[in-house]
Order: C-alpha cells, then structure tokens, then sequence
C-alpha cells in the first residue's frame, strides 16, 4: 500500500506541474482547444487519482512519510524535499483537486473570449501545484514553498486583467499582506527548528511529547502509537543538558505565536482581513478557488498540521479564540451592508473561517476540518453561482441592479439557493453537519475550565458565534431575495444582452450543488463520528462523553431561543419580504440602523486607521525623514557636497590675505616672528 | 566585431579555465591549493585559492563574458578602451580573490577605482556622472587610506604581511582597536554600510549598465570578502567585542535603505538601494557567528551576485530602448513586452527571496543562525527589511509592467532580442540551481569556513 500512495501522490504533483509547465512553454504550439483539452483530461486525472487516494486511506488509515531529494545540509539543518500522507493530507488533496478541476472547467466557458486564456490556465496549475505541495510536505520548510508559492499565484491570478488599476491595487495588498504572514512564518519555522534540529512535523511533535513525559510524567497519549520516530534517535541529542538549558516551553510558545500571525494572515483574519474582499477583483473562478476553497484555508490547515503541538502550549490557543470569534462577528456584520455580490459572499468567507479559527482555539480540531471541507464545496458553489449571474447581466456586481432575476434564470437560482442554506445551516443540508457539530461543540467547552479568565473569553466568543449564526441568514437570505426576488432594477441593456451560460458552467455548478447537498450526510461519521478514529491519527480528538453531557446544559435553553430566531428570520424573509414587521423595527430603530449601516459600510474605518494611516505615516517617515533630512541632507553636508564647498569657501577667504602690499607682507611676518618667540618663551623658560 | 569576437573567446576561455579549477578543487583540504610565490626583490608574496575565494572567482567569470555580451551590437566612441577597462576590472577582482598579502589586496583593492572610475565617468549617460565618480573614488579612498597607515604598522610590527602568518599574530591591546577600526571602515565603505553609502546609488544611476552590472554582482562582495578574510580571522576577539557596533550599523542600514527605497523614482536607484540591504543582511550574517549564518551569507552573496546581475541587466535593456530610468514613464509594458516582463518577473520573485530562488535559502540560514543567536531585535529588522523588499520590488514591477501603456512615449515596440535572451539564460539557470540544489555550492567553501571560524564554541 505504501508504494502505492506514494504513486499516486506524486503522479497527481506531476499532473499539477505539467499542466503549468505545457501551457507556459508550449502553449502557442497547441493552441486554446489543445490547452483545453489538456487541462480538462489532466485535472480530471487529479480528481480521480485523489479520490482513489481517499478510498485507500479511509480503508487503511495509513499514516507515512517519505524523504526525497536533500535540499540543504549544514551540520544540524538538514532539509529534505518529502511527501507525508495522512488523513489530513488526503483530504486537502481531494478538495484541492475537486474545486481545482470544476474552476478550471468554469473558466472556459467564464473567460472563453479572453486572448490570454493559455496563460491564465498555466497560472492556474501552478496555483494548484504549489497547494498541492503545501498540503502534502513532509517539513516545515518544504511546506513554505506552497506557502509563498500560493501567495505569489494569487498575485498573478488576482491581477490577470492586468489593465485594471482596481485590480493592481488590491491585488499589491493581497500579496503584502501574505508577505507579514510568511516572514512570521519563516521565523517561526527557524525557531522550531532551532529549538528541535528538525522541521518535519512528526518529529517535532515526538520529541515535544518525549520532553513532556520525561520531564512532567503527563501522560499525553495522543500520537505515540504512531511510533515514527525511533527514540533512540532522540536520545542521542536529547541529553539532561538540553532539557535544562533551554525553556522549550515558551520557545514554542513564541513559535505557535508566530505561526498564528502566519495563519490569520493567510486566512484573513481580523487585523489581516482586509486583503480578501478587495481580491475580488479577480476573475471569478479564481475568487472560487483561491479565496473560498483553499488558499485561504491553509491557515487553517497549518494550525491542524501543528494541532499536536498547539495543546502541549498553554495560552496560545486564547489568541486564536479571541482572533476567530471577532472575526466572525464583524464580518458578518460588514457583510449585511456590502451591495457587491462577490464581496459578500467574501466576508462570509472571513466569518465562516473564523468559526474555524474559534473551533481551533476549542481543540476542536476534527469539528474545523469538517468545517473547511464542507464549506469549500458550498462556498465555491457560492462563488460560481455569483459568477453565473455576473456574467448573465453583463458583468453587473451591484445587488440594487439587481431584482426578479428567478423569472429569468431559473437554474442559477437552484444553485445559489443550495449553497446559501448549505451556508446558514439549514437542517440536512451539508452545512448543518459541520456547523452543528461545531456549536455543539464550542458550547460543551465552555464550562470545562476552571479558570475565571478563560471562561470569560470562552463566553465572549460563544456569544458572538451564536449571534453570528443569525447574522449569516441574515445576509445570505438578504442577498438571495434582493437578486431573485421583486422586480428587476438594473438597466434595459442588461436585459437586451442577457447571456445565459452554457453547460460547461451549469457542470461544475452542479457538482459542487450536488456535493454541498450530501458530503455532509456521507463524510459526517469519518470526521466527527463518535469514535471514529481516522482523524485520530493526525489530529488530538477529545473523548465524545462532553457532547453528550452537554444536552444538559442550561446554555442550551440560549440555543433554542437562537434556533427560534433563525426560524422566524427565514420564514420573514422567504415569504413575506417587504413585511410591515421590518419596517416598524428599522422605524423604531432608525437611529441605530443608521449608524450601523454608514460604519459597516465604511467596513468599520478599520481600513480608514489601519491600512491607510500606516500607508501615510510609512510613506511620509520614509521620504521626508529617511531621504529628504538624512540621505540628501545631512549625509550630503558631512560628506562630499559639504566638504567641496566648504573648501571652496575657505579658499576664497584665505586668498583675500594675499593684497599685493609690501607693508601688510611685512606686518604677517612680525606676527608670526612674535608668536615664535612667544612659543620659544613659552617652551623653554 | 574581429575585437569583440576575440575578447568574449578568451573571456569564455577565463571562464572555463574557472571551470577547470573548480573541478580540481579538493574540498576536503581545507588551507589554500595551488599556491604559488611571486618574489620581488626581497618581498615574497603568496597567491593561492580556497572554496571562498573560488566562490567569487566563479562569479566574477560568469559575469564579464554576460558584459561583453551585452554591448555586442552597441558601437560606441572609445570602444576598444571601455573592455580594457573591463578586462583590467577582471584582473583586478582575480589577484584580490586570490592574494594571500595584505599590501596586495590593498593595492589592487584600491586599482579597482581606476577602471571604474573611466567606466562611470566617461561612459555614463548624464552630465552627473562626473559628480558620480568623483563620490566613488573619494569615499573609497577616504576609507582606506587608513587601511594603508595600519598595513604599515602592521609591516613593522610583524614583520610579514603574508595572510597565514598573521592570524597567529597578537598586537597591542590599544593600537589593535584602531587597525581594527581602520579595516573596519575600508571594508565598510565598501559593503557599504550605513553612513557611508550615499556613494553607491549614484554610481549606479550613472554608470553603463555593464559596469552597474559589474559594481553590484561583484564588486559589492570585495568589502565582505575583506570581512572574511582579513577582519575576523586577523582580529577574531576584536570584531567579537565590537559585535554589537557593526549590528547596530547594520541594523540602521537595513531599517534605513528599505524606507529610502519605498520612495525612489529611479529604477537603477530601487535597485541599488535594494542592494545595500541584501548586503547588510550578509554582514549580518557574518558577525552571527554561526556556521549556518557565514554559509547562508556566503549563498545570498553569490545569489544577489545572480539576481541583481540579471536586475541589472534587464533595466539596461529597457534603457535601450526607451532611453530613461524614471518609473513614471514606464506603464504597460506587458503589452509591448511579455518575455522582458516574464523574465522580470522572476527575477523580482527571487529579489523578495521566493523559496526555490537563490536569496531564500541564504536568508534561511541567516536568520536560523540569527534565532540561534537569540538576538531579537535582529530578528525583527530583518523581517522588516524583508517585507519592505517586498512592497518595493512588486510596487516597481507593477508600475513597470502593469496597467495602460503610454502611447506616447512608446515609439517603438521591440520585445527582448534573441542575444538578450542568451544574456539572461545562464543566469536564470543559475538563479534556479542555485535555489533548488544549494548543496553544490555549500560542499565548496563549509570545510573553509570550519576552519576559519574555528574558534566559535557550539
């Protein structure tokens, strides 16, 4: 089997290279229809080959890692290029591979006029490539190419139309905004590997928990049946002396720091977020597949990849709760004013990965990769089915231009209609499996913990995911009756020049339909099933007593009254849209409606202060400190510009002495003669 | 164009003559091969290579065929003394990469300003190329003049000034502080670090881009040369002591080039700013005193060699063609030009150390051996330094390549010729070599640098 799996994952990397590296060089000699071809066969290859990869490690639950090539060695750094499969690798590489191959098929029919068509496909494999490489490296490292590989992709993919200023912009943001986070990561990479003389993730974890054991006698048995690394290796290095010199301890505290500032920046989260929203400017497709599907959810997957040695640390699991639960809130929040389709549906990426953030910070590790693997399908349904009515109105975004688009387009209304109740969790629906595991499960921990202040951020954040939930019907359900519903409000032209698309969009659209609809009900028992063990593995699970003591809970007498709510909401906005019961609460309210819609319009100033007035205070530091006072000013004048006019200066001067009179001639040597005389005097009596 | 066809064959001919020693190189003997003796008069004088010195030979070989190359069509006024200038320029770079003598490495560290001199300032563009090279020639000058008076003391004092002998020499407590500071500051005009840079960017802006190419490739890397051969193995306790001066310097360098760089106009200048830091952060390198931190310098030595070469050479040819350096009158390109700005592109990827170019495995092991070092605010700079590189360089390639071309200014549409090309070639190749298998240049110089820095206790 071992072999096997190792086939198959590198074939599935080399299908990803090849189909970057044959459109790139040779793409004029095939042509538009032979790059389709290619990219059609080779993405359902990757599909297929990654379904298999699936099946087999659902049935042996393999967990292995191989070294490769030797990229560098000095002494202790030793880095391989390697490939780890375990569960967690599996399943990313299934997602990536699915939504990779239905955003490929989309784009031909999405961009079919667009002359650089070859090279948007070429960028698009090596996008896939390097999240390919991302999710299945061996090291930390290794895992830092796919990490800035991706950073770097969305760059060029974000800024594809590249004549668009908008898209400039905001596609330099997108990628300084990755950079905070990988040089965080870099950091945090050679700190860990400092402190544990190796990268690769098993290791790490091994020889943390050997530390822990031996030092602590805290039985953590969460991996150690793994067995993957032999413990003679560690005792060769790990002497008495190294215990106690270094404080492993806060050391990986700072590094898991360091990594969640990797993690926030990559999935946007609050402080970071801002990059995400404005990355819609790329082409849809890409929307679907970078910023909905995967890249933004490899944070997420580095904090699952570290899970291990995320609970060994003891306060930075309160930095991601904290971080996701904020998140979550105000993103929804923004997103109830937003009149971009696409933009919506992008802050409800940003509050649906802080939900994942907010599990993580909980251990709730199984339940957040329930949750991305889920919401990858229904949120880049989200994003076609957006694309599929931007293209129908000739690319029209505003939702206010927008009304009665059902009479029009019928089936897009099926697939946008799927993916929002797979969004808001409506009952047997694919999001109601992960989302409901998750609440269930961040609602158990909050009265796990003895300390007053930890209980406090687990109510905090409780509380702001419960409102969530409400506020993402909320928005969802808003944006659905907005387009579909009532009357068209856009211009004549848009309905003279309807477009409606073809099967090779309306394919991948019901793919990912059909999968938001039943992944959750198939794949719900592998990944949160009571013990169930396959995620076991890779990932630290807590025993399932909690879950089921929780129903006794009084919080759940709260969680009721939120389920009555969202009920109601839905019923309002379903059936009767324009009810008066709307109407007398904004008019009661109007106040506070009013200052909630011109903040969140303004996406709460956080870009105003943030982004903005740092741009200026670095800008102005930069020019009228840096180059105007120091490089051209006082370096000038302690250097050559003042030396040379100085000498200048001092030379004209000296030279006035020299007048051409005898009597002044005269007069210069008596002084000096008597300054002479007066030194001699001086000196020698 | 018998002339040019004659200089690059024996340019190539240096080059693979590089080559060969480069294969019979042992890397497991770790003092100097193939040494050989010049006597003059009473004077012996000592030449010889280890994996150091072979580093910066192989990119100083690699670098002057690519010059020849460049100005292959050009045919300009003084022509046959502009590659003597060039190939004095080799000479020169080869006896300093190989002397074991410190008079010898002055005097010809000090016969570099000459050629230079000629190449700036008779063959730059503007009228500012005079103000250019006489900036060159009095900051080196004015740095190592006092290198001379302390090589002079060093004469008396020691009686040799043969390279091996003085490492096993000790000097007066007090007087070895001010040959240290003396060196130090040579060696720093060079580099160049903080307050002596200012030199730097004009002789960029101004100079041809052949000789740009050859200023920032190679000549860059003699100040850090200097640091590793003469400053740490000479005075090891002394640059110890001075450790957090020169970190500190360097710190101020890095915060200081990469804010001056958001806001120049000039491509040559964005470059060459961008050049100061990337050095800086090889000194810094260096004074870690880590072996991973010295080879990590050495990598993103010869890897800044590789991308500001290629850098270098791309603005030259967008020079060319549309006779101006100044970024806002570039916009669009891609339209005109996709190679050039694929070509541009990559090398603004390995600038901003993308994994898998050559500036990301030294700033790797360069910031390891700094997390070693547990220094924090070290750390913190270089990050900085690195995200502004960042903002920089895309900012730049965005401006360059990105947007609406301006008609008019573009008079004639002309993508990067097939000669261009083969220019740009070797050095992608090595851009990438260098990045996915660093282990090849490594096993050169790890033993030299064991053996240099044996005095560092793990």
């Amino acid at each position: 089997m071992v072999i096997y799996d190792i086939n198959i994952i590198a074939l599935i990397l080399i299908i990803s290279i090849g189909s970057f590296l044959i459109p790139f060089f040779f793409g004029r000699f095939i042509a538009f229809k032979g790059v389709q071809l290619l990219v059609i066969i080779f993405s359902f290859l990757s599909v297929c080959l990654s379904t298999l990869l699936l099946y087999i490690s659902i049935n042996t639950g393999d967990v292995f890692f191989l070294k490769l090539i030797k990229w560098m060695k000095i002494e202790l750094v030793s880095i391989h290029f390697g490939i780890l499969i375990d569960p967690l690798t599996v399943i990313m590489l299934f997602v990536v591979s699915i939504i990779s191959f239905c955003a490929n098929i989309y784009s031909m029919e999405y961009l079919h006029s667009d002359p650089h068509l070859v090279r948007y496909f070429a960028y698009l494999a090596l996008f896939t490539f390097f999240m390919l490489l991302l999710v299945s490296s061996e090291n930390l490292i290794q895992l830092f190419i796919g990490w800035e590989g991706v950073g770097i992709c969305s760059y060029i993919l974000i800024n594809f139309w590249y004549c668009r200023m908008q898209a400039n912009k905001s596609s330099i943001l997108a990628v300084v905004a990755n950079k905070l986070g990988d040089i965080a990561l870099l950091i945090g990479a050679s700190i860990i590997y400092y402190v544990f003389k190796s990268s690769s993730f098993y290791t790490i974890t091994n020889i943390f928990l050997f530390i822990k054991e031996t030092m602590s006698s805290v039985n953590y048995s969460l991996i150690s049946n793994t067995n993957l690394i032999k413990f003679s290796e560690l005792e060769s290095f790990l002497t008495i002396d190294f215990l106690e010199n270094y404080n492993i301890s806060s050391a990986l505290e700072i590094a898991m720091i360091l990594f969640i500032i990797a993690c926030i920046g990559k999935s946007a989260q609050f402080g970071f977020h801002f990059w995400l929203p404005e990355a819609m400017e790329g082409p849809t497709p890409v929307s679907s597949l970078i910023h909905a599907a995967t890249m933004v959810t490899a944070g997420i997957f580095l904090i699952l990849r570290m899970s291990n040695l995320l609970i060994l640390t003891n306060y930075s699991n309160t930095y991601i709760l904290v971080v996701g639960s904020i998140t979550l809130f105000f993103a929804a929040t923004i997103g109830i004013t937003q009149v971009d389709i696409k933009k919506i549906v992008a802050y409800s990426t940003c509050s649906q990965l802080g939900y994942m953030f907010l599990s993580c910070g909980f251990y709730g590790f199984s339940n957040a990769f329930f949750h991305l693997f889920i919401h990858a399908f229904f949120k880049a349904l989200l994003f076609l089915s957006s694309g599929y009515i931007i293209h129908l109105l000739c690319n029209e975004q505003d939702i206010r231009k927008m009304g009665g688009i059902l009479k029009i387009a019928p089936l897009s209304y099926n697939f946008m209609l799927i993916g929002s109740i797979a969004l808001i969790g409506f009952p047997f629906m694919s999001g109601w499996y992960s989302k409901e595991t998750l609440i269930e499960f961040i609602l158990t921990k909050s009265f796990n913990s003895s300390n007053i202040y930890i209980n406090m951020f687990n109510n905090f954040s409780i509380v702001l995911s419960f409102i969530t939930v409400v506020i993402t019907l909320l928005y969802s359900i808003k944006s659905i009756s907005d387009v579909y519903f009532g009357t068209f409000n856009g211009f004549k032209h848009y309905i003279k020049n309807l477009h409606y698309n073809g099967i090779l969009i309306n394919i991948p659209l019901t793919i990912l339909s059909i999968l938001s609809i039943y992944s959750g009900y198939i794949f719900n028992d592998l990944f949160v099933g009571i013990n169930s063990n396959y995620l076991g593995l890779v990932l630290h699970i807590k025993s399932d007593i909690t879950n089921i003591i929780a129903e006794y809970y009084p919080y759940y007498r709260f969680f009721v009254i939120t389920l009555l709510i969202y009920f109601t909401l839905i019923f309002l906005f379903i059936k009767k849209y324009n009810s008066e019961f709307f109407f007398i609460l904004i008019k009661n309210n109007i106040s506070l409606y009013n200052l909630h819609y011109a903040i969140s319009k303004k996406y709460i100033y956080i870009n105003r202060f943030f982004l903005y007035n740092n741009i200026k205070i670095l800008f102005d530091i930069s020019y009228s400190i840096m180059y105007k006072t120091i490089d051209k000013g006082i370096l000038e004048i302690f250097g050559p510009y003042g030396i040379t006019y100085n000498l200048y200066n001092w030379s004209i001067k000296i030279s006035k002495l020299q007048t051409g009179y005898i009597y002044h001639y005269i007069g210069y040597i008596f002084l000096i003669l008597l300054l002479v005389l007066f030194l001699i005097v001086y000196i020698f009596y | 164009m018998s002339l040019k066809k004659s200089l690059l064959s024996i340019s190539l001919l240096i080059f693979l003559t590089t080559m060969y020693l480069l294969l019979m190189y042992d890397p497991m003997i770790n003092v100097f091969q193939n040494t050989f003796c010049i006597k003059y008069f009473n004077y012996y004088s000592y030449f010889g290579m280890d994996g150091i010195s072979l580093f910066f030979l192989l990119l100083t070989s690699f670098f002057i065929p690519l010059c020849i190359l460049f100005s292959w069509n050009s045919n300009f006024i003084y022509i046959k003394e502009y590659y003597i200038c060039i190939f004095s320029l080799e000479i020169l770079l080869y006896i300093i990469f190989t002397t074991l003598d410190i008079l010898f490495f002055y005097i010809f560290f000090e016969a570099i300003l000459i050629p230079f001199f000629i190449l700036i300032g008779i063959y730059g563009s503007r009228i500012r190329k005079i103000h250019a090279s006489y900036m060159l020639f009095f900051y080196t000058i004015a740095g190592s003049i006092l290198m001379l008076f302390s090589i002079i003391y060093i004469f008396i004092h020691a009686g040799t000034l043969n390279l091996q002998l003085l490492w096993n020499i000790e000097f007066d407590s007090v007087i070895t502080k001010f040959l240290w500071l003396s060196f130090f500051l040579s060696f720093s005009v060079k580099v160049p670090i903080f307050p002596f840079h200012i030199w730097l960017p004009e002789a960029h802006v101004e100079a041809p881009t052949e000789a740009s190419v050859i200023l920032a490739a190679i000549l860059l890397k003699v100040g850090v040369y200097g640091f590793l051969r003469i400053l740490i193995p000479v005075f090891p306790d002394l640059t110890f002591y001075y450790l957090n001066v020169i970190m500190l310097l360097n710190i101020i360098s890095l915060f200081y080039t990469s804010l001056v760089t958001l806001r120049q106009i000039d491509i040559k200048k964005i470059i060459a700013y961008s050049s100061v830091s990337h050095m800086n952060v090889c000194v810094i390198g260096i004074i870690s005193f880590q072996i991973h931190s010295i080879s990590g310098s050495m990598l993103l030595m010869f890897g800044h060699g590789f991308v500001s070469g290629g850098l270098f050479f791309l603005i030259g040819i967008l020079y060319d063609r549309y006779k101006t350096k100044v970024l806002f009158y570039y916009s669009g390109l891609v339209h005109v030009m996709p190679l050039f700005s694929s070509i541009l592109f990559f090398f603004i990827l390995s600038n901003i150390s993308m994994p898998l170019t050559s500036n990301f495995i030294g700033e790797f092991l360069i910031l390891y051996g700094v997390v070693a070092q547990q220094n924090i605010i070290t750390i913190v700079f270089i990050g900085f330094s690195i995200f502004i590189c960042t903002i920089y360089s895309i900012w730049m390639y965005n401006k360059i390549i990105f947007g609406l071309p301006h008609y008019n200014y573009v008079n004639s549409i002309k993508d990067i010729t097939k000669l261009e090309f083969m220019i740009l070639l070797p050095i992608i190749f090595g851009t990438i070599i260098l990045g996915v298998y660093p282990k090849l240049f490594l096993d050169i110089f790890l033993f030299n640098i064991y053996y240099y820095f044996n005095f560092i206790t793990f």
